[in-house]
């Protein structure tokens, strides 16, 4: 059973890869060799379509995108390099049509927002540890502190003790001592 | 652990989600009443208008950016195969009744489509310019139709609008702006 649905999964997941492939199937432009057949894919890969707002040029079909896609065939034909190509899309329709945003000031939310958060969340983590490791510490101490103290205790009750054996064999004496011994031995 | 610092444990557990919320809900809020949620800012405001060279529909002459540019217009980007840009129409015709210079883009449309259109609906624009493949609506950023530019007497653009053009858009964005073009600041 579980491996019937991790099958189906695995089908899922890998079809779901050979649609974008399908979609990213520059079949209607003809390239002059691998490489700028390459290139082609990459750059509309990492451009985004100004109208979809969630695809990329290669995924969308959308009127616009098929435009933008044209344009870049266009260009790479022209001997453009990517940087030209990317820079003439920015220019027209700014950092929205690229997947990849440089990095300025208005920008700097989404480059380093997520470090920043990082570096919080381990900040608080390593507090939370310290904080922790310093109870046990504590905890431990205290543990300490009471052997120490039952230590000392069970030395003054022997002294009480061997004192009342010493006075007199005296019946509820004994029977006390009896008892803090067996409170004694449940403490040790 | 004393009590002291457990009680205020408790208060941060309260406080913390309390103020994240806080702050949330008013981003969420406003983003709710967003008016135009696909808008993207145009780099383009605040440059010249780029240069082309296109037919007019009318009458077929060739159009440069010379021949539109000198005092200001709003720069319409429209296709009879727009829906919204027959919604648009009437507040354009009055634009232009009042005075308001409107040039118009036909964008990736058939001209005689457009004409059709115009003669159908009346034609509210100054100038037509023909950009049947679209490659000068790239060249302004255009990713859609209906858009609006405005452009002031030097042929700058101040201000892109993307949807509708109707009274209130005009009140809220364009009025203040194209008052400040018109008196040349």
């Amino acid at each position: 059973m579980i491996r019937l649905l991790l099958k189906i999964l695995i089908l899922g997941a890998l079809s779901s890869v050979f649609v974008t492939a399908l979609y990213a199937d520059p079949g209607q432009f003809h390239f002059e060799n691998d490489l700028q057949e390459k290139r082609f894919q990459s750059l509309t890969l990492e451009l985004r379509c100004p109208k979809c707002q969630n695809q990329s040029l290669a995924d969308s079909d959308s009127e616009i995108a098929m435009d933008l896609k044209l344009r870049v065939y266009e260009m790479l034909s022209q001997g453009k390099s990517d940087d030209e190509i990317r820079n003439y899309l920015i220019d027209r329709y700014g950092d929205f049509i690229s997947y990849r945003p440089p990095v300025k000031l208005a920008t700097a939310a989404l480059w380093f927002g997520p470090v920043f958060i990082f570096v919080i969340a381990l900040l608080l983590a390593y507090w939370k540890v310290a904080s922790g490791s310093n109870t046990a510490k504590a905890t431990k101490a205290n543990r300490l502190n009471d052997n120490a103290l039952s230590s000392q205790r069970l030395a003054e009750l022997r002294r009480q003790l061997d004192r009342s054996q010493l006075d007199s064999v005296d019946e509820p004496r004994a029977a006390g001592g009896e008892a803090l011994t067996k409170r004694e031995n449940k403490d040790v | 652990m004393s009590p002291a610092s457990l009680r205020m444990k408790k208060k941060l557990a309260f406080i913390i989600p309390l103020l994240v919320f806080a702050t949330v809900v008013p981003i969420f809020f406003s983003a709710l009443f967003e008016e135009n949620k696909e808008e993207i800012p145009s780099p383009l405001v605040g440059k010249p208008l780029p240069d082309f060279l296109l037919p007019s529909l009318l009458d077929g002459q060739l159009l440069s950016r010379a021949d539109i540019v000198g005092e200001p217009f709003l720069l319409n980007v429209w296709g009879s195969w727009c829906p919204s840009c027959i919604v648009e129409h009437p507040y354009l015709e009055q634009l232009s009744h009042s005075g308001i210079r409107v040039v118009g883009l036909n964008y990736k449309d058939k001209p005689e489509a457009a004409r059709a259109f115009l003669e159908q609906l009346g034609n509210p624009y100054h100038r037509v310019i023909v950009d049947e493949t679209g490659s000068y609506g790239l060249d302004l950023g255009v990713y859609g139709a209906p858009e609006t530019y405005l452009i002031d007497a030097r042929g700058f653009i101040v201000l892109k609008r993307v949807g509708v053009l109707d009274e209130r858009v005009w009140q809220q964005q364009f009025a203040l702006p194209w008052a400040k073009v018109k008196e040349g600041r």
